[in-house]
């Protein structure tokens, strides 16, 4: 006979003011199988919990039902309070009496026989439940870092710091991504790549740290602690085991006008060719779209000058497939390009750029040498227009969030602008201009005050080029919304931070998900914002949103932690939700029939085959057999089993029926 | 391109403030609270708030490259009545975030108004700026204020005898109006001390 403890809680105000608690629990006390019935304010709090325990040994319960908030909410707390008490966490069941009871109803009297019918279902339930043991699953201790810019850099380094191997992987040649580009970083003007490269090269040297740079994820199975990653090493053309980086190749190679992606289309490079001087590694690839040899057949002149023979036009694409208990995903993001403001000189002056090509621009490394120099006739623009909120805010065309960046790297372009170019006017449009962080309001005061550079509230409506300017049309809402017509020789839009055109590709090869803007999802926004729905998938920078070099690599270090902590287990306890053959003795052994349906249903490739065979290894059967590693008991399985042979461990057919046929009254 | 701004241009407006006051109108950042706090921007009464006003001066030294432009914002900021109706009460001043001294700018719009001939014509402009020169003078000439003198010359350039006669039996009761003339103590020192303000590099009246 079950002895089950009922425990009503007034959740405050939440659950109390619409359902009169302690007849719920005078009317639970009068239901079979109950030994014990109590409410209280607050079931949660520690009070709350000691009553639980208490009751528990007191009366000898068998079994608990808390009747509360959401089980999302709370139900770990409650097991974990039966499991103090010597019960079986399993045997603890939630009657969610505020999301689906109070929170949704008016009438006091109504609510409250609702909130009997609810706890009478889930008295039902939980006799039917059975304890139930955690399952152990072993783990493999080495970690993929996907994506090798700021945030993949500072996630690897940290998790090989903590001793775990880690794979970087890289799709372009070198490490570094945007932050590489950058001229200066904000609110402290120090040069991007003074403090990028000593990571890069750290990151490349460290002995924990496996680099698979021109090499793109394939695909993902397994889960956590044990996936199995393939992975897709792109032809470089070049035996990296055997170039030196002389740089023979690049500097012979007669295909030298291809626009570089690096330079944002602003630079020149060769087909064979690394994106910076500062490259880790140091080595070429060959763009084969670009290549006369790949295009012609003539030509292999870096093949005949290489010194060491690296240059290997026959080279192929690679797939492996490694094993790592945990990934992290660092993809980053992309900007608008200029071509999708038509308004702004029609997306194809040479003279509107985007913020990303004015770093090139003001770089050192860039195509002029950090001189500020227009496009189109390389004179230096004695006035510049930067035009902010490019794409961004903009319900309209599809993207209403912000691209929180471009406040403080217009206000540092602006700053740039005036140090580099005497005497040069810089405006700066923007609707408000947004500056939280350390030292970030007072950097953006500085290009004002100091610098002299003029704000003006409006968005640009149009800019059209006139007599070698630009004429940028904007108004001055500051000024009663008069209109102002500037002449820019430059104008740089602040254009929005987008996701990468292929993530959404990337997130369904990982089971992860993206927001309606492309943007990966973290598993709470608040309180898990480096997790993804999906165990042992973690996020670092922008491409869970738009952001900054400080808040990327704080989430990189965050990310890091995680999977140091994931893997400092020996192995990983999962909860025992999961499916399972029901099995009976010989001669039927299963009511499986093996017809697979739920292999063919099941979205975690759980389901394997199990021959079954008698003594004499003479086969009788084959059913179906669940991997209890894989599965996440979704219970897909058990609805298309036609034969009624699969059950969910913690929501069998008993327990679902017994809840359901307490409903009827 | 516009060539850059020749060194024998003259100065703009936020450049006299900045001499006269050592605070900068450049750093105000338009958080309105100026407007809001002063005791003359009633509803209806201000066409340009001290704030605007700021604005103006703002975008006169942003386009200081287009002198056209320039001074079309320039003269906004002194033909309007608001250098005129502000009381230099310093509400403002005190109370700016960003320490730009707004009245002592009210005060430099004022006299660049009057030596360019752009002062406010509107009745009520007219009145307040005829008693500022003529109390300016008084005191320049006399280094002392009298008042009834004062108020006679006032009333007869603007002709409005009757506005505010009520007064004039009580100021003289409580003594605010003296029918005596009374002379400073020593003129020419105080006429010296005005005069070395003036000389001083902050500038005087």
């Amino acid at each position: 006979m079950s002895r089950i403890g009922v425990f009503i809680c007034h959740c405050g105000e939440n659950i109390g003011k619409t359902v009169d608690c302690p007849a719920v629990a005078a009317a639970a006390r009068r239901m079979p199988g109950v030994a014990y019935a109590a409410d209280y304010r607050y079931t949660c709090s520690e009070p709350g919990q000691a009553q639980i325990r208490t009751a528990i040994k007191q009366y000898g319960l068998t079994g608990i039902i808390v009747g509360a908030c959401s089980p999302r909410m709370h139900e770990r707390t409650f097991r974990k309070v039966a499991t103090a008490a010597g019960l079986n966490p399993y045997l603890c069941e939630i009657a969610n009496l505020r999301e689906q009871c109070s929170w949704v109803h008016t009438d006091r009297s109504a609510a409250t026989a609702k909130a009997i019918a609810i706890v009478r279902s889930a008295v039902a339930r939980v006799q039917c439940n059975t304890p139930l043991l955690p399952i152990h699953v072993p783990l493999t201790r080495r970690a993929l870092v996907i994506g090798g810019g700021i945030a993949g850099i500072q996630a690897a380094l940290d998790i090989a710091d903590g001793g775990v191997e880690v794979i970087l992987l890289e799709r372009a040649s070198s490490l570094g991504g945007h932050m590489a580009q950058l001229s200066e970083t904000f609110p402290t003007l120090d040069c991007s790549q003074c403090i990028l490269t000593p990571r890069m090269v750290e990151a490349a040297s460290h002995p924990k740290i496996r680099l698979e740079t021109y090499s793109e994820l394939e695909r993902v199975d397994g889960y956590v602690g044990n996936f199995q990653v393939t992975i897709r090493r792109k032809a470089r053309y070049v035996d990296w085991s055997k170039c030196t980086g002389c740089g023979t190749c690049w500097q012979k190679c007669p295909q030298k006008k291809i626009a570089a992606e690096f330079e944002e289309g602003l630079g020149r490079r060769t087909a064979i060719s690394i994106p910076s001087p500062q490259a880790v590694p140091n080595k070429p690839v060959i763009d084969r779209a670009n290549c006369l040899k790949f295009k012609t057949g003539k030509c292999g002149i870096c093949q005949k000058l290489c010194p060491t023979q690296a240059v290997n036009f026959e080279q192929k694409d690679e797939l492996f497939t490694e094993a790592v208990g945990t990934i992290v995903v660092a993809t980053g993001f992309q900007t608008l390009g200029k071509e999708y403001f038509e308004l702004y000189a029609g997306g194809d002056h040479p003279d509107v750029i985007t913020g990303l090509q004015f770093e090139r621009l003001a770089s050192a490394s860039g195509p002029t040498g950090g001189g500020i120099r227009r496009p189109s006739d390389g004179q230096e623009p004695r006035t510049v227009v930067f035009v902010q909120c490019a794409g961004s805010r903009e319900p309209a065309t599809g993207r209403a969030y912000c691209s929180k960046i471009c406040c403080m790297y217009t206000a540092k372009h602006a700053m740039l602008y005036r140090h580099k170019v005497h005497g040069g006017r810089a405006f700066v449009l923007c609707m408000d201009v947004r500056t939280p962080g350390k030292g970030y309001d007072e950097f953006y005061r500085r290009a004002v005050e100091q610098d002299g550079v003029n704000y003006i509230r409006s968005r640009a409506a149009r800019i059209y080029p006139e007599n070698g300017q630009l004429v940028v049309e904007a108004a001055d809402t500051l000024n009663g919304g008069e209109r102002l017509e500037l002449r820019a020789d430059l104008v740089v839009l602040a254009s929005a931070a987008i996701p990468q055109s292929d993530v959404r590709t990337l997130a369904q090869k990982l089971g992860i998900g993206y927001d309606a803007d492309g943007w990966l999802s973290e598993a709470h926004p608040k309180l898990r914002p480096v997790e993804t729905n999906t165990a042992g998938i973690f996020l670092a920078g922008a491409v869970q949103g738009p952001k900054d070099i400080p808040d990327t690599v704080g989430q990189a270090s965050a990310a890091a932690a995680k999977v140091l902590g994931l893997l400092s287990n020996q192995d990983l306890q999962r909860d025992p939700i999961v499916a399972r053959v029901r099995r009976m003795p010989p001669p039927e052994y299963s009511t499986c029939l093996g017809c697979f349906a739920c292999a063919a249903a099941c979205p975690y490739q759980a389901i394997e085959k199990e021959e079954i065979k008698d003594r004499h290894g003479e086969w009788i059967k084959t059913i179906a057999r669940v991997n209890a590693g894989l599965c996440q008991g979704c219970g897909t399985c058990v609805s298309v089993c036609r034969s009624k042979s699969i059950d969910l461990d913690g929501f069998t057919d008993d327990q679902m029926c017994s809840a359901l046929e307490a409903l009827e009254v | 391109m516009a060539t850059p701004k020749p060194n024998a241009a003259p100065l703009t407006l936020a450049e006299l403030i900045a001499q006269a006051t050592g605070t900068s109108v450049l750093h105000c950042y338009q958080c309105g609270r100026c407007a809001a706090g002063c005791p003359q921007n009633q509803p209806g009464a201000m066409e340009i708030s001290p704030t605007r006003v700021m604005r103006l001066l703002q975008l006169e030294a942003a386009f200081v490259d287009d002198p056209a432009r320039a001074d079309g914002f320039a003269r906004r900021a002194l033909q309007s009545p608001t250098p005129w109706l502000c009381l230099g009460c310093q509400a403002c001043t005190t109370r700016c975030p960003q320490g730009v001294d707004i009245a002592g700018a009210m005060d430099v719009l004022r006299g660049q108004a009057l030596q360019r001939g752009l002062a406010a014509k509107d009745r009520r402009s007219g009145d307040i700026r005829t008693f500022h020169q003529q109390f300016l003078a008084k005191a320049l000439r006399r280094g002392r204020i009298e008042e009834l003198p004062l108020i006679l010359r006032y009333k007869l350039a603007r002709g409005h005898w009757r506005q505010d006669a009520a007064l004039g039996p009580a100021m003289l009761r409580r003594g605010k109006l003296k029918l005596k003339n009374s002379h400073s103590a020593d003129t020419r020192q105080v006429l010296k001390a005005i005069d070395d303000l003036r000389r001083s590099p902050r500038g005087g009246p």
